[in-house]
């Protein structure tokens, strides 16, 4: 039962950490860095 | 007392295999026309693979943090997917885990850690985790607050990615195939079109860090010859984002579930475990340990059927 609470809670805590990255518009902030490191770094080599 | 049924080996083995090629295959498939996403998966895929169609969430905690941006969605990718389904993906989708299970199976004869040595070095992890998050998130908000720049001049290359530099995973997908690559064509006399950096950028960029170069390849070499003796050494010891995920898989909504009725504690399934897992000294309700990948070797081993997944 407490493991079950603990379990939603967390799942509570996600599904804010999604909604405030969406809402940061973070999606497409990770897009353009993952082009960008990709296309200048070598191999994770900045 | 109950006795033994036959049982097609491997059955449960076979479908993890097939879900770990594919998925590898197109989370490394942008050159066979597969859309790049920014989909975050708590798994190790380097920033690195020109040719990577997700993002790997430990990854991205580093380079959010280095902008500096609160890295809300990677956070979110680990927290949930390890309540979800605990660390399925590192047995189940991981193309470095998938590498791991490959390498430990050519060797026959692979060895077994003691339980003494194993008890402690699954704490290794965690202190990478932990030294991971604390060069990167200290970064993060001292960007944040204005006053880091000379912080991050001081950290140099590990500004990006404390962990991302050194690990095994980004240079054996990421720095030795774009060696490989732009050797291929220096020799040949091909003016590398496709990759804005040309070899001698390369060179001299490679130059002037052999150090952290001869630690790369170093570090992968360890790393590759412990998979070869332990199976899987790295996801056990080692893997931070393992590690990460580990914290919230004790909580899971998946797990095993052991049945007294049919299980005879004979051992086969500790036995046969990846993670060494202990499962006959677990609940038998539900069993979430923080180190079971959830591959189902123990369900495919057990002849009385007595383990199968759970949810919730």
């Amino acid at each position: 039962m407490k493991q079950r609470l603990l379990a939603s809670l967390m799942l509570t805590m996600g599904l804010s950490l999604l909604y405030l990255g969406i809402f940061d518009k973070q999606l497409g902030e990770l897009w353009k860095l993952v082009k960008v490191v990709s296309e200048t770094c070598i191999a994770g080599i900045p | 007392m109950l006795q033994k049924t036959p049982q097609p080996r491997h059955r449960i083995w076979w479908v993890r295999k097939i879900a770990q090629t594919i998925s590898t295959a197109i989370f490394l498939g942008a050159s066979f026309g597969i859309v790049r996403t920014a989909f975050t998966l708590p798994i190790l895929l380097t920033f690195g693979h020109n040719d990577k169609t997700v993002v790997a969430a430990f990854d991205a905690i580093q380079e959010l943090f280095a902008e500096p941006i609160l890295p809300w969605i990677p956070l979110a990718s680990f927290v949930l997917f390890g309540i979800l389904v605990g660390r399925a993906t590192c047995g189940w989708i991981c193309p470095f885990g998938f590498l791991q299970d490959v390498i430990g199976e050519v060797n026959a004869k692979r060895r077994e850690v003691s339980p003494r040595t194993h008890g402690g070095s699954l704490k290794v992890k965690y202190a990478i985790l932990g030294m991971t998050l604390f060069v990167s998130g200290s970064l993060g908000l001292s960007l944040i607050c204005g006053v880091g720049k000379e912080y991050k001049a001081a950290l140099g290359v590990l500004a990006r990615g404390p962990f991302s530099v050194l690990s095994p995973e980004a240079t054996l997908l990421g720095l030795v195939p774009m060696l490989a690559r732009m050797t291929f064509l220096h020799f040949l006399g091909v003016p590398p079109t496709a990759n804005p950096l040309s070899w001698d950028i390369v060179w001299s960029r490679l130059n002037s860090m052999t150090w952290l170069l001869a630690m790369r390849l170093m570090i992968l070499v360890f790393v590759m010859v412990l998979s070869f003796l332990v199976m899987r050494a790295w996801c056990r010891y080692l893997c931070p984002a393992g590690a990460f995920l580990s914290v919230f898989s004790r909580f899971s909504f998946l797990g095993l579930k052991r049945n007294l009725l049919k299980c005879n504690r004979c051992g086969d399934c500790v036995k046969v475990c990846p993670m060494l897992v202990r499962i006959t000294e677990q609940p038998w309700e539900k069993m979430t340990d923080p180190e079971c990948i959830m591959c189902l070797e123990c369900a495919d081993a057990c002849g009385l059927r007595a383990i199968r997944p759970t949810f919730p």
